[in-house]
């Protein structure tokens, strides 16, 4: 039985593995109790914009049949404060370890993603992660991800004003992901994340309301694992740069799944909140998946689909 | 197994107990007693008052962990009363002596104790527990009671219990059922039900007065734990701490505003991780900083009552 080299390079970087931790989902202080994250191969902060954001009333989460709606509303302490009080904290666990430090970025206009991404672009990160999952307010709220015209457009206006690998962050929410994966591509995004939930709601019939107080909300976890699967394996077929996947990974079979679909690293989200110790156990899965069945680097598993 | 460069540790994990007893103690309302199984049962936290665990339950329904206050602990050993509400709930009904469920460790900010004692003056505690909220309530009562019997300065310093501050009573006889105590005691427990009382004997160990209320009039008072509170002469002097539905914790924390009486709650919030990781718990406080949200499970859940924006 081999010992799998699991490092992959993404946009010019090594990660010394392909497991990073899926935006909002993680907290150093809080996830770092249960696990070492340095032994990750990146880890993704929660979405960060220009300047604080209050966030959605409660409830905001509510679970449903192999998953979960969340309507957090991207509730945040802006780039500052992450910069000032949470990376020195990230910094100081990963050490040399190399793991990767993946800042999200949120807006709700061209001007504030620029704003927000240029901060942290001058802080100590590795890379970017737009999420153009929200919505554009001086085009009547309609998400950034879900047209490519306008996608393009963030993407390249962030481009322009920042020297950071950029990865753009896909919403599934649209017909046809390729478009926008490749509008995204020409616009000078160095890799692509999918995906971000996918809208839903839960009513609750007694009280004869919706559960979140936003009304809708986006649905992670296992549930989504084959939407998000087929859209990897599309992406990957229509664009040429690296592909993070991500969707409903629960152990490590699945993180193997996306990267037999074509991604070259994956991302835990929802897994983390069933279970506070879940990316470092996906990873120790996986490398075990790939001793036992005899592949020898992530590359091998890229290639394995027959 | 460590990549990383530093030795490493982990500081919270989940870990197996088993389960001792469960039994329905009142209409849907079951007791649990569990005990931290193996090598982990001496490195179990002790948990506070307030604090509550998150258990683990599997398939396709229950992602989620299901937040529960800690009722009662000693020694490795927890219990907890919950309602049998929903999937998860009823699910957990079903557990026998000898099974396995997966727990957290003890988490959040429980009832901060001391501060009964330090407010100069303080005469009276008073528990409000509403149904099932009287579970976090027990095991506050327990410490106080340790604290006053010990004689700890933490809580009973400066503090004249039981003493001819006040006479309690109740002001009008509307109730004909509802007996008023003759002095003010120390500890006093004040839990509504709706119609079937639990846990009662339980407070009486600990509190030298507990009074009951139901929505129905079925036993004690007839009306809620609020209603009953209303019913008493107060002194101003006294210290709530409280933790039931919302709707009872905010006429509560109402009143306890009007009459200057401070005021600890429990509140409950839909989670996702119980960690504070997800920002899923939103609490909405009167805050001057920029974000006026606070996460239940790590902040809370208990909150200072007058901080509480109960309107959302
Ligand atoms: C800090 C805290 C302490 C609690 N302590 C107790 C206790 O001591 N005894 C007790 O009976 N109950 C307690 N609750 C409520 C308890 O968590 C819920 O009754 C339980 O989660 C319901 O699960 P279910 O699967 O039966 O219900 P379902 O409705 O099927 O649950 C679906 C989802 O909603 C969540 N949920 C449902 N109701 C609540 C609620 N009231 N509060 C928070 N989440 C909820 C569940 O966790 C789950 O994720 C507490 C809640 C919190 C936040
Ligand atoms: C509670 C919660 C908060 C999230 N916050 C963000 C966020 O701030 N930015 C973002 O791009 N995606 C966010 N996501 C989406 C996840 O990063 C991920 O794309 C999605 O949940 C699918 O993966 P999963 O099924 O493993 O969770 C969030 C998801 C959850 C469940
Ligand atoms: S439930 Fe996740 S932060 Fe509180």
């Amino acid at each position: 039985m081999c010992k799998p080299d699991l490092r992959v390079r993404l946009c010019g970087l090594e990660w010394k593995n392909p497991v990073a931790t899926a935006s909002g989902t993680f907290s150093a202080r809080d996830s770092g109790k249960y696990y070492d994250f340095s032994r990750l191969g990146a880890i993704t902060a929660k979405g960060l914009s220009a300047v604080p954001w209050q966030g959605n009333p409660a409830p905001r989460v509510a679970e449903t049949w192999g998953g979960m709606l969340n309507a957090i509303g991207l509730e945040n302490p802006g780039a500052d404060r992450f910069i000032a009080e949470e990376l020195p904290f990230v910094r100081d666990c990963i050490g040399n370890a190399g793991t990767r430090v993946i800042v999200n970025v949120a807006g709700h206009s061209v001007e504030e993603y620029c704003m927000a991404a240029e901060k942290l672009d001058a802080a100590d990160v590795d890379m970017l992660e737009l999420n153009i999952s929200c919505p554009n307010i001086r085009e009547g709220g309609i998400g950034f991800g879900t047209d490519p015209r306008m996608a393009a457009a963030v993407t390249s206006a962030v481009r322009k004003r920042v020297k950071k690998p950029l990865i753009v962050k896909l919403t599934p929410n649209v017909t046809d992901i390729t478009e926008i994966a490749r509008a995204a591509e020409a616009a000078g995004a160095d890799a692509l994340s999918l995906i971000n939930t996918l809208t839903g709601m839960r009513i609750d019939v007694k009280r004869r309301a919706p559960v979140l107080a936003n009304g809708s909300g986006g649905l992670s976890g296992p549930a989504v694992k084959p939407v998000a699967v087929l859209m990897v394996w599309r992406v990957a077929r229509a664009v040429g740069i690296p592909i993070i996947g991500m969707g409903g990974i629960m152990c490590g079979e699945d993180a193997a799944e996306f990267l037999m679909a074509g991604a070259s690293a994956v991302a835990v989200g929802t897994a983390a909140l069933a279970n506070p110790a879940a990316p470092a156990e996906i990873l120790e899965e996986l490398t075990a998946f790939m001793a036992e069945n005899g592949f020898a680097d992530v590359e091998a598993l890229r290639n394995a689909l027959r | 197994m460590s990549a990383g460069t530093r030795g490493w540790t982990a500081e919270k994990r989940l870990v197996f107990a088993k389960i001792l007893s469960n039994a329905e103690i009142a209409r849907t309302i079951y007791r649990m007693e569990f005990e931290i199984m193996d090598e982990d049962g001496n490195s179990y936290p002790a948990p506070a008052p307030g604090q509550f665990i998150n258990v683990y339950l599997t398939g396709g329904r229950m992602l989620l962990p299901r937040p529960f206050s800690v009722c009662d602990s000693a020694a490795g050993r927890l219990t907890l009363v919950y309602g049998a509400v929903g999937a998860g709930t009823r699910a957990l009904a079903g557990f026998a002596p000898g099974e396995r469920i997966r727990v957290g460790p003890p988490a959040g900010n429980g009832f901060d104790v001391a501060a009964a004692g330090t407010a100069a003056g303080r005469g009276r505690i008073v528990l409000v527990g509403g149904g099932v909220g009287a579970a976090p309530l027990l095991l506050l009562a327990r410490r106080i009671r340790e604290t006053l019997d010990g004689g700890d300065a933490e809580i009973s310093g400066g503090m004249t219990f039981g003493g001819a501050a006040s006479a309690t009573g109740v002001v009008s006889g509307v109730n004909a059922t509802y007996a008023p105590p003759a002095r003010s005691p120390a500890l006093h427990a004040v839990l509504g039900y709706r119609s079937e009382p639990f846990l009662v004997s339980a407070f009486e160990k600990y509190c030298d007065q507990t009074d009951v209320a139901t929505d129905d009039g079925a036993s004690g008072f007839h009306g809620t734990a609020v209603d009953l509170l209303k019913e008493q002469t107060l002194t101003g002097g006294e210290f709530f701490f409280a933790c039931g539905p919302r709707v009872m914790l905010r006429a509560l924390a109402r009143f306890a505003g009007g009459q200057g009486i401070p005021l600890q709650v429990s509140l409950e919030e839909r989670m996702g991780c119980g960690y504070g990781a997800c920002l899923g718990c939103a609490c909405k406080v009167a805050s001057p900083a920029e974000i006026q949200h606070r996460k239940v499970c790590k902040d809370g859940p208990v909150f200072n009552g007058s901080e509480v924006v109960w309107d959302v």
